[in-house]
């Protein structure tokens, strides 16, 4: 039997889940917040990603060691409690922790047969050995009526999340285009790949839609307060003024030639575009355009427009325009909530949701990750039953998330309730999703918009 | 600290700012005992954080001494060769001359630079690991800019890591301009 050691992920975080473990022996393990770390932790700070420490065997070979790596007081590195200066003998029992992050990491050296190979092992939660589980089986066999009315009431458990997150994947805004459209003929009146926004998240329904946010496919419609800024600035985003360029077209020409503003964007299964699904354009999807509002700026000599999907007289009507869809020809696991399953979940506040996103700092090869949160506020809905506000919840939401599913329990049954939209600042966790019965709405229009 | 540590524990894992204080503590130790040589398991990491000689031992490392040690003379500068090899395996993770020591140099070795991104101790690194004894600077030397450079290095840390370079956006809108748009206070949740 191989002497290794285990480390033990104490709390959540947005990458991890407690309980889960690594184990390894003869491998250097990176720990911070770089893609390269083989434990990666979030970055939520305004600093670049730093690498807070290593653990190797030591010099003679006997035990390991935790050397930090970072200097910085904000990288700082602690042993029960005790911050270190350069290294530490780790021994059995010893919980590591890093300044600015949640996460604990003990580290527990063992000799058993469940490591038997060369590399780093990553053991999700719960790994219990044999006897354990038949006898939790046992109990919940005896338990049976109990246990179902239990699941009944129970939010949604981790099964349902990971069946979920099957279908979550990234969308990526690879280019934009400005085409002027006069008949037949279209002409690329400029383009950008430089300094896009980051990526989103999109999921596939049971019902074969694409949906996402419609912001992570047009990012030009991101409300930003640099597009009051004079529009010769060379800080703003070619791909700003050249949305800036077709909106105040659309206001002051009356020629037959449209411009248009298009994205191309890639759907991947994995982050930095690895198993891309789809290729698709922002023109392909529906969206409801009539909620926008165009907003003029300038002066007599110097006019412009934006088109804003923000500017509602109330917060909880904004952002009601923010979604998209699409058909595609593959099948997903997530179904989308009626109208009438909408008003059982969303009318009662405190209601358990989970959100699914594709954090934009995720490494290759891991899934999406899921947080788990309440609606804060009951939605109202319209004479036609359909809501008439975004759905206000709370929750951890991380960069990358937009476009992600909200997902919420009725029953035994599990629904995708909203598409995650924005995030007020003002109010701290506080974010705001666009309900899905906005793409059944949509349907029903006899001119949906693309 | 119950069991007493070493640098050679560091190897392949310090950063610039060890780095330096190693090469402060070290060649102001090596001063002190008028030592010639040293090897990364004899420079002991002291409880305070600062570093020193510990005495030689049966189980010294080889592969630290100079080449004039190797061929049989000590002159007065071995002991910067012998702590600039020390060093570069504290930082590298492996001995100079691709892992041979002092006994594979010769005249047209080429000298090591370690890490672009650490110039200034690159440089008087590789100066360090001369050929010929007379063209390496002094300990005195090597310990005054260590000391310098320690400083340098140390105010530069003080201010903190990099920011992150800000794109227009992360995925996530902001809310700032939803703050322009209405500049008055939420209307609350909780009712």
């Amino acid at each position: 039997m191989k002497t290794y050691y285990a480390l033990r992920f104490e709390c959540d975080d947005p990458l991890h889940k407690q309980g889960e473990q690594l184990f390894n022996a003869d491998n250097a393990l990176h720990i911070g917040q770089t893609p390269s770390c083989e434990v990666r932790l979030p970055n939520l700070s305004q600093y670049e990603d730093a690498v807070y420490a290593v653990i190797e065997r030591r010099s003679n070979g006997e035990g390991w060691k935790l050397i930090r790596t970072s200097p910085y007081v904000e990288h700082e590195v602690s042993v029960n409690g005790t911050p270190i200066d350069y290294l530490h003998l780790l021994h059995d029992g010893d919980r590591i922790s890093f300044a600015g992050q949640r996460q604990e990491l003990v580290f527990n050296i063992r000799q058993d047969d469940l490591y038997n190979t060369t590399g780093i092992v990553s053991v999700p939660k719960s790994n219990t050995s044999r006897p354990l589980v038949i006898w939790v089986a046992l109990l919940t066999l005896l338990l049976g009526c109990y246990g179902l009315y239990r699941l009944y009431e129970r939010p949604m458990t981790s099964n349902m999340i990971e069946k979920a997150k099957q279908s979550v994947f990234q969308i990526t805004v690879d280019s934009v285009k400005l085409l002027a459209i006069n008949g037949n003929d279209t002409v690329t009146l400029g383009k950008s790949h430089s300094n896009l926004p980051g990526a989103g998240t999109a999921f596939l329904t049971t019902d074969s839609l694409l949906v996402t946010a419609r912001h992570c496919i047009e990012p030009w419609l991101n409300v930003n307060d640099t597009i009051r800024m004079d529009t010769s600035s060379t800080t703003i985003p070619a791909y700003i003024k050249m949305a800036l360029q077709a909106v105040t077209h659309e206001m002051t020409n009356d020629s037959d030639t449209v411009w248009e503003m298009v994205s191309y964007c890639s759907v991947a299964r994995l982050s930095s575009g690895n198993e891309v699904l789809f290729n698709v354009k922002s023109t392909d999807f529906f969206m409801d355009k009539e909620r926008d509002q165009l907003v003029e700026y300038g002066d007599f000599s110097h006019q412009y427009f934006w088109r804003s999907i923000s500017a509602r007289p109330r917060r909880i009507d904004m952002m009601m325009g923010d979604i998209a869809f699409l058909h595609v020809n593959a099948k997903g696991t997530i179904t989308l909530a009626s109208e009438k399953e909408m008003q059982d979940i969303c009318s009662k506040p405190d209601h358990p949701i989970v959100i699914v996103g594709r954090p934009s700092t995720m490494v290759n090869n891991q899934k999406a990750v899921s947080a788990e949160a309440q609606i804060k506020q009951a939605l109202t809905f319209n004479e036609e039953g359909y809501p008439d506000t975004v759905i206000f919840h709370n929750g951890d939401i991380i960069p990358g998330f937009s476009g992600g599913p909200v997902l919420a329990k009725q029953g035994f049954k599990w629904r995708a309730v909203g598409v995650v939209s924005v995030t007020d600042k003002h109010g701290g966790k506080h974010h705001y999703s666009v309900p899905v019965t906005e793409i059944h709405r949509i349907n029903e229009q006899p001119n949906k918009n693309h | 600290m119950d069991e007493k540590l070493y640098a050679i524990e560091l190897a392949g894992q310090c950063n610039e700012l060890t780095a330096w204080r190693i090469l402060k503590d070290a060649s102001a130790a090596m001063l002190d005992a008028n030592a010639s040589s040293v090897d990364p398991s004899r420079i002991e990491i002291k409880d305070d954080g600062s570093f020193a000689l510990a005495a030689p031992s049966d189980a010294e490392l080889k592969g630290f001494d100079a080449p004039e040690t190797c061929h049989g003379t000590t002159a007065a500068n071995s002991g910067v060769w012998s702590l600039a090899a020390s060093l570069f395996y504290i930082v590298m993770g492996c001995q100079v001359m691709n892992g041979k020591g002092g006994s594979a140099q010769h005249e047209s070795s080429r000298l090591p630079f370690m890490r672009s991104t650490w110039p200034k101790l690159s440089a008087l690194i590789q100066q360090c690991l001369d050929y010929h004894p007379e063209r390496r600077p002094s300990m005195q030397e090597v310990n005054t800019m260590a000391a310098e450079q320690f400083m340098t290095c140390s105010e530069t840390v003080k201010k903190g890591p990099k920011f992150q370079e800000k794109t227009l956006d992360q995925g996530r809108p902001d809310s700032d301009a939803i703050a322009a748009f209405w500049p008055e206070a939420m209307q609350s949740a909780n009712k």
